[in-house]
């Protein structure tokens, strides 16, 4: 049986698609920003919105699109007030979400197993007309992310140098979160709601392991996530699983691969290690002629440590600072 | 929008600002020249960075006011004149090569959803030739020396044709080397027309090659002009940095 003939899985291989590609397009920008927690947040807060569409008996994609994305809003404001009460005011707003989506399945009878379609992904559940609107949504998300990617680099990166060169800084943090919100729900049928997360952050650290360069790891995530997720829905069908850990699964076994090539990577150069004067007495004054084929530098190849207001170069058990005409031993 | 060329770059007038409350700046006039390289220091808390990130409009101000390139902050939208350097412990850049973070910087002038042109990539490889670091434009930003990345961050803020350049502490935790030849850097950018506001702890290695020095204690300024004729000594770390300069700028009659 040819599983690309059967319409369900058709469905559900085109909305895996689509989860792949806008997840990670919009988890590298919240990877830089270090807030890789937050598309579980949003994806909690989403589960809101499918309780209350069940309950209501509407459609729970839109109703999910909704809540997050209004979810999403409140947390980027209570982010950009800056309090200290704004984080458990942002746990507060996830377990409300989740506890209000679980809670409404409930009263209306639905129980946590309709709901947990939603929450670890389904393959069976996906209808048309969810698919028309993952798509449109989809696309929206791939043109803000690719489009916009060098506005939204530079709000990630620094803030105060992206407000001194005109940007609307405010408004592009708000971008983010309502697109990692409208990320979260179209991802929700494939991934689900508490992994979606996995699938937004796990790619873009792969990627960020492998490669240099943020537009080179974007494509890169981007291309390791259909692969999670389009191999995932796939291996699902045999396993009789639920899409959703079986892609995690994936994405996490590539992230693993990945790890020896940071490895490679850093072993290049890696930060230098600072020694810090503490006593003010200096060392006796011990130099060492110029090596007469060999300059130090920063670029001469050999381990350099910073020791106080210099910087010392190591090798063959030396360790030593350029001083006018020859280097002092340290 | 036609500007004389005999306006100041910067101009407060009795500035005021506070921050929760507390006055951090009072009263600060200060006039800042085309050409000019100025040094704005001070000890720790004495209010420069909150200066600077007021010049740049990333705080409020109360009262007072600010004009940029003689245009009143509030009008003024020319934001590719200046070009910030924030100092370097603030940026967070995980992923990138350096060529990518300088070319945010064109972003003042580059509209949304337009990709990079020609000129763009031209004005970013200028801009690391200026900082000498052309040979450097793939690596990635977060394995350069710190010496390196500030001079990164120096051509980001060159490549929007900034005419005004406002670093935030350069020297800050880079080598008595890399000291002198960001220095001398400045002094080449300084020479090639650019007007340099810098804040500083001490002097250093750009001693002779400042035009001016304005100086901040507890929010107020205490010397405007003159700059110190002698470099603070790197090694005399008992002292402290504003003791030193008020020596050194304002005689024994203080």
């Amino acid at each position: 049986m040819d599983i690309f003939t059967l319409a369900f899985m058709q469905r559900a291989l085109i909305a895996a698609l689509l989860a792949g590609l806008t997840s990670p397009a919009i988890g590298a920008y919240i990877v830089q920003r270090r807030l890789s927690l937050l598309g579980d947040g949003l994806g909690h807060v989403a589960i809101a919105g499918v309780g209350l569409a069940l309950a209501t008996g509407t459609a729970p994609l839109p109703m999910a699109v909704a809540v997050a994305v209004v979810g999403a809003v409140i947390i980027e404001l209570l982010r950009q007030s800056g309090r200290a009460s704004a984080d458990v005011a942002m746990a507060i707003l996830f377990y409300g979400g989740l506890a209000t989506g679980v809670l409404l399945a409930g009263v209306v009878g639905q129980g946590t197993g309709m709901l947990s379609n939603y929450l670890f992904g389904s393959l069976l559940t996906i209808t048309e007309a969810d698919l028309w609107l993952i798509g449109g949504l989809a696309a929206l998300v791939g043109a803000a992310a690719i489009g916009l990617m060098p506005q939204l680099f530079a709000v990630c990166t620094d803030e105060d140098f992206a407000k001194t060169i005109g940007l609307p800084v405010r408004f592009y943090n708000l971008l983010i979160v309502v697109l990692a919100a409208i990320t979260v729900t179209v991802s929700m049928r494939t991934v689900g709601l508490l992994m979606v997360s996995a699938l937004m952050v796990v790619p873009v650290a792969a990627a960020n392991n492998a490669l240099t360069g943020f537009r080179a790891s974007f494509f890169a995530a981007i291309g390791l996530g259909v692969t999670a997720a389009v191999s995932g829905v796939i291996g699902s069908f045999y396993l009789n699983a639920p899409p959703g850990s079986l892609i995690v699964v994936i994405a996490i076994a590539l992230f693993v691969l990945s790890l020896p090539l940071a490895g490679l990577r850093q072993r290049q150069r890696s930060a230098m290690p600072v020694i810090e004067i503490t006593d003010p007495t200096p060392m006796p004054h011990q130099e060492t002629d110029l090596h007469a084929d060999h300059l130090h530098g920063p670029d001469c190849g050999h381990r350099a440590v910073i020791h106080g207001d210099h910087t010392d170069y190591l090798h063959n058990g030396h360790r030593h600072a350029p001083h006018g005409d020859h280097y002092d031993e340290h | 929008m036609q500007v004389s060329s005999t306006d100041p770059v910067i101009r407060t007038e009795s500035l005021l600002v506070e921050l929760g409350g507390l006055p951090i700046l009072r009263d600060v006039s200060i006039e800042i020249g085309r050409g000019e390289l100025t040094a704005l220091m001070g000890g720790n808390g004495s209010g420069k960075t909150t200066l600077v990130r007021t010049l740049l409009g990333l705080i409020p101000h109360q009262g007072g006011q600010v004009e940029l390139f003689g245009i009143s902050d509030r009008d003024f939208h020319d934001w590719q004149r200046v070009g910030y350097v924030p100092q370097r412990g603030t940026v967070n850049i995980k992923q990138a090569t350096v060529a990518e973070v300088v070319a945010t910087g064109r972003l003042s002038v580059r509209r949304p959803f337009a990709p990079a042109g020609k000129v763009d990539r031209q004005r970013v490889s200028q801009a690391l030739e200026q900082v000498h670091l052309a040979d450097r434009a793939h690596r990635p930003f977060t394995q350069l020396s710190g010496g390196q990345q500030q001079r990164v961050l120096i051509a980001r803020a060159l490549v929007g044709d900034a005419e005004l350049l406002v670093l935030d502490e350069p020297f800050a935790g880079v080598d008595l080397g890399v000291q002198d030849s960001l220095a001398a850097l400045l002094g080449e950018l300084n020479q090639q027309g650019t007007t340099v506001l810098v804040v500083l702890h001490e002097t250093g290695a750009l001693t002779p090659l400042l035009t001016n020095a304005i100086v901040l204690r507890e929010g107020r300024v205490i010397h405007v002009g003159t700059p110190p004729t002698e470099p603070d000594h790197y090694h005399e770390q008992d002292e402290r940095a504003e003791d030193r300069l008020l020596r050194g700028l304002i005689g024994e009659s203080h």
